[in-house]
């Protein structure tokens, strides 16, 4: 019998997810413009407090859900881990926009192309930078997830710890054959 | 979205025609160096300065170029800081405006430094150009002269490999300290050298990653309830 | 005379019973998983600079210290006003105004010594 389908667990679990989905502390991480819409979806007009993120924390211990707002540069990016490291379980995280989905317009060596990269995200939001609204569904979007959890046994039980599947390293290949090459000729392509 | 009736039914086959876009393109001659550029400003009309600079230094001043109404001034690159006190003593260009870096590409004088410079008293603009070659990448740094040109040059280090000598305190700027590379050169690819510049670990006591595309060859990073066990003992 | 004050006593063994109990369930019933970086230290991503415990300027200490003794002196204020009616109707007032008129003075002294030594600046 799978423990998490059973009478009791589903019910605490429909008290858990019901009071966690409708208390969602964002903790705002706006890096960029589309910090801007973030401060409007929490103003008067677009309310988020209506959807119980009544007071946006700035400091992680005290949120659980991470709204990454803008673009994150290779530098940032260590200190946005740290802080979502930081976070106590559980927590969700927005990635806001287009930079923070998958770099935007910043195609670059400068810019992450997309934060998936190095953390968890569940929702992505669409937009240079979104509407408010669209923030709003993606929070939204959030607490049906929530609501569809199954906390009890993701908070006791252990199941199949995960470890890192990234690659160690890069692998760098030549566009015909297919070879690998170290990352370094890229560099000195151009040298007589 | 909500499931309203609207959404729910079939579209019906309206098809509208394409529409091309007209693109409208005027076409522009290129501005021809010695013509008249309507759109400069007196501010930049200075050859004056030039003839001062002619006389007071003769053979260090290479080249002089008038484009678009703008003055242009090729130096030697070792008399550089003999001719911005000239201009910052003499004629009065107590103003750097800016400073920077240029990759020609070419196989001679591969680089060029440029220093925008301004006479706020006497509303004069000149624009003051050093060429650098490859083989030798050290150019003297006018920080004594011009604080401002601290940071400035400091971004010319980091971003295209030149040296400055005298400068107090050369050190990368935007990229980390450690980084190889010099991200502004032609040869630099766009999207950087995978694995110079690493990304944050997957997990949250691990090694960091060095792939910048983790996520498009199939990394997904781990979830926080399915973190491995750390060694670490909670206080309470 | 004790036992007015029952209600105050249990109003208080439940605040203290309720934060407690709270702590312990979190103890017995939460899920423990701590890593090093969660229980670190947080300074907005980065590794700690400095200590957090820093010295910090003694002119704090000297407003709470001189706040403590007039608020003392303003808490045997209260009941003296309160009852003076009575004294006024038991013909004693003036007698009664003149000892805490001495009062006074003496902390108003105290008061004079602190503005010439500087107490009360700020900056």
């Amino acid at each position: 019998m799978d423990l998490k389908e059973g009478y009791l667990t589903t019910t605490v679990d429909a008290v858990v997810n019901w009071a966690r989905s409708n208390s969602l502390m964002p903790m705002p991480m706006g890096l960029a413009c589309c910090a801007i819409e973030m401060m409007a979806f929490a103003g008067p007009k677009y309310d988020v407090a209506r959807f119980g993120s009544e007071a946006m924390r700035f400091s992680p211990r005290q949120a659980d859900l991470m709204i990454v707002a803008g673009w994150c540069s290779y530098k940032m990016a260590h200190a946005i881990r740290r802080v979502w490291d930081q976070m106590a379980d559980p927590k969700w995280c927005i990635a806001m926009g287009a930079c923070a989905s998958t770099g935007g317009m910043h195609r670059c060596y400068g810019v992450v192309q997309g934060i998936d990269n190095f953390l968890p995200v569940d929702v992505y939001i669409s937009g240079c930078p979104p509407r408010p609204e669209a923030v709003i569904h993606a929070l939204m979007d959030i607490q049906e997830k929530i609501r569809n959890d199954y906390s009890i046994v993701q908070d006791y039980e252990r199941g199949e710890v995960r470890g890192p599947v990234a690659p160690a390293a890069p692998e760098v290949l030549t566009a015909d054959g297919g070879k690998l090459i170290s990352p370094d000729v890229l560099y000195h392509q151009n040298d007589a | 979205m909500r499931d309203d009736a609207k959404n729910t039914e079939t579209k019906t086959s309206e098809h509208r025609s394409h529409e091309t876009l007209k693109f409208f393109f005027t076409p522009v001659e290129p501005p021809k160096p010695d013509q008249e550029n309507p759109h400069a400003k007196a501010t930049t009309r200075v050859p004056e300065v030039v003839a001062a600079l002619r006389e007071a230094f003769g053979k260090a001043i290479l080249e002089q170029v008038v484009y678009a109404g703008e003055h242009l001034v090729y130096v030697e690159k070792e008399r550089i800081v003999d001719v911005c006190r000239f201009l910052k003593e003499e004629q009065g260009f107590t103003y750097l405006v800016d400073l920077g870096g240029v990759d020609r590409f070419t196989e001679e004088d591969r680089f060029e430094v440029f220093y925008n410079l301004v006479n706020i008293d006497d509303r004069k603009r000149l624009r003051v150009k050093v060429r650098v070659d490859e083989a030798d990448l050290h150019v003297p740094s006018v920080t004594g002269l011009y604080r401002a040109a601290n940071w400035n040059e400091r971004e010319c280090y980091d971003m295209l490999g030149l040296i400055f000598d005298g400068h107090p305190d050369l050190r990368r700027m935007y990229m980390p300290e450690d980084f190889q590379y010099f991200p502004q050169r032609k040869e630099f690819p766009l999207l950087g050298i995978p694995g110079s510049l690493p990304l944050p670990p997957q997990t949250p006591e691990g090694g960091l990653t060095l792939d910048p595309f983790a996520a498009a060859h199939g990394s997904k990073p781990v979830k926080s309830y399915e973190e491995p066990d750390s060694d670490v003992e909670e206080a309470f | 005379m004790l036992h007015e004050f029952i209600p105050l006593f249990i109003m208080m063994l439940m605040a203290t019973g309720l934060a407690l109990s709270l702590l312990k369930l979190h103890q017995l019933f939460g899920p423990h998983r701590p890593n090093r970086i969660k229980v670190g230290v947080y300074e907005s991503g980065m590794d700690p600079i400095g200590t957090a415990r820093q010295r910090y300027s003694v002119k704090f200490y000297l407003v709470a210290m001189i706040f403590i003794i007039f608020d003392v002196e303003v808490v045997f204020l209260y009941p003296w006003a309160v009852s003076f009616q009575r004294f006024l109707e038991a013909g004693a007032g003036l007698g009664v105004l003149g000892v805490v008129t001495v009062f006074i003075i003496i902390l108003a002294i105290g008061l004079v010594y602190d503005i010439k030594k500087g107490g009360l600046e700020f900056d």
